[in-house]
């Protein structure tokens, strides 16, 4: 509220500066009821003031009271005009209160500031609450309203009541209505009235209600039946609540799976599809969020405006350059152990080894500063206090949106189609004229690539450092292997319960004995079905 | 048939006798100062340097003999190194910085009341060594019992290892384990009533050290000499063939898994007097995975080169983390891709097709070996 | 389809009605084989018949959606894992020679001779005098025995074919499971392999050979029983089974 208040008069007085500042004198166009009462020595008389101003419904009104409230209120000494005024010592910059332009300036001698102590403060709230009621902008009216529910003042029932029936937006409506019934719910309210409100706030969701409730179901309210009708509302709100938080739950979960299923979704196709454990995987998509590091500085000091566009060229950059080291990789050293899986693991974990240290050696071993563009900033609520953040929102959006690439890509086009045949039978796709060299070269590199995107969206929600790999290599393993190795749904699946259960568990044990628990339950899990949940059956596995 | 201590034996346990009785030698009997003098600190190093070599004997048991490559043997180790730890605080008694006879100082600043129930027995030293040998072991057989059952093979094997030692890193480093956190078991005084600052006990740790290094080898170089080490190396091979023949790779595969991840564990309750701490990070992945590299180096089935690898690389690491640190994590990455690409018999394998080279060279009548063909 | 029904406890491999399936597809229908007690057999049919799978069964690397295998009647295979049926007496040479390449020939065999299977027992045992002699005959047998210190890798194809059937000779069966022996083999060594077969089963054995080569099967001179996808086409002497219509049909008809 203050900060609008402020960016409204600094833009205005910008405004106003070139076509006023000639003006040596400083004079009010018009007044307004009550508003000499204010610079008044009698606090009643002020208060008057107060009442007059508010009831004028004068457009300015809320802005002068504002500006009292705050101590921006000051008279002229010489003939007690009054000015919203704003700096300190020499230089006050002066704004007249009706027509809210700026009229010049003057020196903190000349001026005297219109005393407001807390009796009056409180006045002027509630009428300030009042007029933002019927404020043109519906945004000011919802808040307004809402935060007459969190302190609800019988003295605004009137109000409420008028403004309600001119009310044409209908969240203000609803949030005015539970204003209302907060109000209601007094025991000097006749019984009917009371239960009306009761079962008003019943029906809503809003994260106030509980607070307002709860009194009325203990001993200390009389009313039996008011009680009772407060009991069943609570146990409505309260039920409802634990739904919300269920599907908060799930939202937290799923988000975390689509975060693991990035991560994973490179490995399935290395590791499922070509059957090359990547132990450098974790280090691929750390390499991907440093792109995002160097890019997003680059647009920084080369064109910071276009800095919300800085995420759509790391993706595709992140990618390429996963892609190019990961093709290396299979040229010098995968593809000299192919067939031999436990040589390429401790192969590849000297690679990532090395990847580590080369980063550390470049960037240094501490985090690094990624930002959140404007648009991946901020969150909506859900019902009932339930956050959804947009980074979170939007990388679940980019998981499902890569793996549907990839799917696409290895269902589709030619080069998916070589892909399938090479994995199915080396031998055969060879003879056909399939270059099975390339082949794999390009597989490894869009596992790695793909690993790479991943790491542009890691670098939205953790920290950027050079074991950023490390701490998702594990969980990313735990995940293709739990949802059964060579098949990407299996992935989507074993990424999102994993995910879910993890985030289901945390409320319970605490989020490290979750982690414990979950790594348990898919090492017993994989000893039962070694091939994971989604396994090819046949004799084509036999071997 | 060979017998138990073959030429590469025989070497191998007169050099850690020499190593181990000379620098003892060299440390009571020279004076400080002059030039063969071996520093107190340096039978602190070669007794952890035998600590690993035990460490990567017992790996090679399951790699090399068994075809289990385990990125979890960490966690042995570690246990057994928290089973010493737990004894060497119960001997700290009332010495502790808040003077508490009753429990070690972390309990006393996390507020805890009474030792937790896990923790009693720890006090007597004969409990604790027992202990170092059956936490392992037990895990090791309840671990190895559902995944050689359910015939988890290869990889996967190999990354649930690594997801076991991972849960047991994160499970230590909560609070309210009772296992001191993050930062593990430290400030021990002395073992058996011997101040383990004193150049005596250091020299006689490390003796032990040795002796168990000895013991571990001979142990399983008699496993593997037997026929139930052909029947190993026959499930390392073809694991399905010698289910037809009627033997169940399970067992075969959990005995190796059991008296290996104990071997581990004495190894680990050696190491923990010696460097005066045992923490977390001893669980950790890259730790396990580390121990992989030196029976690589060394040359994988064949023991003797194990225990040359651990020493090779840690001597390496220790010069490499004082003088370059930067260089270390590159040359131990290349040295993952080195060995795996140039040297996959190790050096030992190496030094073996090289005196096989030789002999051939010097008698040329030999008859030539057949071609294979598969 | 079958023209014989021996009653369960006389056959020493019973296999009934026996029906296994892999995402949809059916590689054994109902699939029925008696074998009395040291009889030779031999199982012909062309790729996918269900002849591999058909061995995986018995020897328990395979559960059956349905049906009944019995060993001499009293046995249910279907219950037990490969171990236990190897035990029971029922040997398996495979297709591809499968030795153990970094054993010696010798251990080899020593590995397959019948003793106590058990971890425990091998960590004490000792090879008697008695064992080293029948191990060696073993190899007289299979000719096998000059190379007995050599290492397994380094013998040809045909070596190692006769090394596993040494092998599973040496795990002394009752009944012998063998698939394609005389696959990569040489005239000379396919005829005198058929002539092993013969002398091994002798009337004490039973003997299920898998083969393609019709030389081979007529070398046998036993009963033939023809697969075709996964059931039972035809049973009988090689001339009956080879003039039978159904058999044309399935080898050069379409």
């Amino acid at each position: 509220m203050r900060d609008l208040i402020k960016f409204v008069a600094l833009f205005l007085s910008a405004l106003a500066f070139a076509s006023v500042a000639a003006v040596a004198s400083a004079q009010a166009s018009e007044t307004l009821p009550g508003l000499t009462l204010l610079s008044e020595k009698s606090a009643s008389k002020r208060a008057k003031g107060i009442e007059q101003l508010a009831d004028s419904g004068h457009p300015s009104a809320a802005t002068i009271l504002n500006a009292m409230a705050e101590g921006d209120l000051y008279f002229r000494k010489r003939d007690n005009q009054l000015f919203i005024a704003t700096g300190s010592g020499d230089a006050f910059v002066l704004t007249d209160p009706v027509s809210l332009d700026e009229v010049g300036t003057a020196s903190g001698k000349e001026l005297k500031k219109v005393r407001v102590n807390n009796k009056l403060r409180r006045l002027i709230r509630g009428f300030l609450g009042g007029l933002n009621l019927t404020h043109s902008d519906a945004k000011v009216r919802l808040e307004a309203a809402s935060n007459l529910l969190k302190n609800p003042d019988p003295d605004q029932r009137t109000i409420l009541m008028k403004a309600l029936e001119k009310e044409g937006d209908d969240s203000v409506v609803r949030a005015m209505s539970l204003a209302i019934a907060a109000i209601d719910i007094r025991p000097e309210v006749p019984q009917e009235k009371r239960i009306a409100a009761v079962t008003t706030l019943g029906d809503s969701d809003a994260s106030e209600v509980r607070a307002l409730l709860t009194p009325l179901t203990g001993d200390a309210e009389n009313d039996i039946e008011v009680r009772q009708a407060a009991i069943i509302a609570l146990d409505a709100v309260e039920d409802r609540l634990v739904l919300y938080r269920a599907i908060g739950g799930v939202f937290q979960g799923i988000s975390l799976g689509s975060v693991l299923l990035l991560a994973a979704i490179g490995l399935a196709i290395t590791f499922g599809v070509m059957g090359v454990i990547n132990m450098a995987h974790g280090e691929m998509v750390m390499i991907g969020a440093y792109v995002t590091f160097v890019i997003q500085e680059a647009f920084r000091s080369a064109a910071p405006e276009y800095f919300g566009l800085s995420l759509a060229v790391a993706v595709p950059a992140a990618f390429l350059a996963s892609g190019m080291i990961g093709i290396g990789l299979e040229r010098s050293v995968i593809r000299w152990l192919y067939g031999r899986p436990l040589e390429t693991l401790l192969a590849t974990w000297g690679v990532s080894l090395i990847l580590q240290q080369a980063v550390r050696s470049i960037f240094g071993p501490t985090n690094r500063e990624v930002g959140n563009p404007e648009w991946m900033s901020g969150a909506m609520e859900l019902a009932g206090g339930v956050l959804l953040t947009y980074n979170r929102i939007w990388i679940i959006v980019f998981a499902l949106a890569v793996l549907f690439g990839v799917w696409a890509l290895i269902r589709f086009t030619s080069i998916g189609l070589e892909m399938r045949a090479v994995t199915q039978n080396r031998r055969m796709a060879n003879a056909m004229g399939i270059r099975s060299a390339r082949v794999d070269a390009l597989t490894f590199g869009l596992g790695s690539g793909v690993a790479g995107m991943a790491g542009v969206a890691l670098s939205q929600i953790d920290n950027v450092s050079p074991n950023l790999g490390q701490s998702y290599i594990i969980d990313s393993f735990m995940v293709v292997v739990f949802g059964g190795v060579g098949n990407l749904w299996g992935t989507l699946v074993g990424a999102l319960s994993l995910g879910v259960v993890n985030k289901f568990l945390e409320p319970v044990s605490g989020a490290v004995l979750a982690k414990i628990i979950v790594l348990v339950a898919i090492i017993l899990f994989i000893q039962r079905r070694p091939r994971g949940l989604f396994a090819l059956k046949g004799r084509a596995v036999e071997n | 048939m060979l017998s138990l201590i073959d030429g590469k034996g025989r070497i191998f346990i007169s050099a850690v006798l020499v190593v181990a009785l000379g620098a003892v030698m060299l440390n009571a009997y020279t004076p400080t100062g002059s030039s063969f003098h071996v520093p107190d600190y340096m039978i602190g190093l070669i007794g952890k340097y035998l600590c690993y070599a035990l460490l990567a004997i017992s790996v090679d048991l399951v790699w090399g003999y068994a075809g289990i490559l385990s990125l979890g043997h960490g966690a042995f180790f570690a246990l057994g190194g928290y089973a010493m730890g737990m004894h060497l605080m119960r001997e700290i008694g009332d010495r502790g910085v808040y003077g508490n006879p009753d429990l070690p100082d972390f309990m006393v600043f996390l507020n805890w009341q009474e030792l937790p129930w896990y923790w009693n027995g720890f006090d007597s030293p004969l409990f604790a060594i027992l202990m170092c040998m059956i936490v392992p072991g037990a895990l090791a057989f309840g671990f190895g019992w559902f995944a050689f059952r359910s015939r988890v093979t290869g990889v996967y094997l190999s990354i649930i290892t690594q997801a076991m030692t991972f849960a047991l890193m994160l499970a230590f480093f909560r609070n309210d384990m009772g296992f001191g956190g993050n930062n593990g078991l430290t400030d021990f005084k002395d073992f058996l009533g011997f101040d383990l600052q004193a150049a005596g006990t250091r020299s006689a740790l490390m003796l032990s050290s040795a002796a168990a290094l000895i013991g571990g080898y001979l142990v399983c170089r008699w496993m593997t000499m037997s026929k139930y080490g052909r029947v190993l190396a026959a499930v390392r091979d073809q694991e399905s063939r010698t289910r037809f023949l009627g033997y169940r790779p399970e067992g075969y595969k959990l005995v190796a898994f059991v008296v290996s991840a104990m071997i581990a564990g004495v190894a680990g309750a050696l190491f923990v007097p010696q460097v005066g701490i045992i923490n977390p990070g001893e669980f950790s992945p890259a730790n396990s995975i580390e121990i992989i590299v030196w029976v690589a180096l060394g040359g994988r089935g064949t023991l003797v080169g194990a225990a040359l690898g651990a020493v090779a690389v840690n001597y390496l690491k220790t010069y490499l983390t004082g003088a370059l640190p930067e260089i270390w994590l590159f040359a131990l990455g290349g040295l993952f891709i080195a060995v795996t690409l140039f040297f996959p018999k190790g050096i030992v394998g190496e030094i073996g097709r090289f005196t096989n080279l030789i002999k051939r060279f010097l008698k040329p009548s030999l008859p030539s070996m057949e071609v294979r063909n598969d | 389809m079958t023209n014989t029904s021996p009653s369960l406890t006389n056959a020493s491999l019973y296999v009934s009605g026996v029906t296994v399936t892999f995402d949809g597809f059916r590689a054994l229908n109902e699939l029925s084989l008696f074998l009395e007690p040291g009889e030779l057999r031999a199982v012909i049919g062309p790729n996918g018949a269900g002849k591999s799978t058909m061995m995986d069964v018995i020897t328990g690397k395979t559960r059956p959606d349905k049906g009944d295998v019995l060993l001499h009647g009293r046995h249910d295979l279907t219950k037990l894992d490969e171990a236990a049926i190897a035990s029971l007496g029922v040997g398996r040479k495979f297709q591809r020679p499968t030795v153990f390449e970094s054993h010696t020939v010798f251990e080899n065999m020593e590995l397959a001779l019948k003793r106590d299977r058990r971890a425990s027992k091998t960590l004490f045992a000792r090879l008697s005098d008695e064992d080293r002699d029948r191990i060696n005959s073993l190899l007289n047998e299979i000719s096998l025995a000059p190379r007995a210190n050599d290492i397994a890798g380094a013998l040809s194809h045909g070596q190692k074919q006769w090394l596993e059937i040494g092998m599973v000779l040496a795990q002394e069966p009752d009944v012998l499971l063998i698939d394609e022996p005389a696959a990569g083999m040489t005239d000379a060594e396919t005829m005198q392999t058929a002539e092993m077969l013969k002398q091994i089963s002798g009337g004490k054995r039973s003997v299920v050979v898998v083969e393609h080569d019709m030389e081979f099967v007529r070398a046998l001179e036993c009963k033939v029983t023809a697969l075709h996808e996964g059931s039972v086409l035809a049973e009988g002497s090689l001339d009956a089974v080879s003039n039978n219509e159904d058999v044309i049909e399935v080898y050069l008809g379409r």
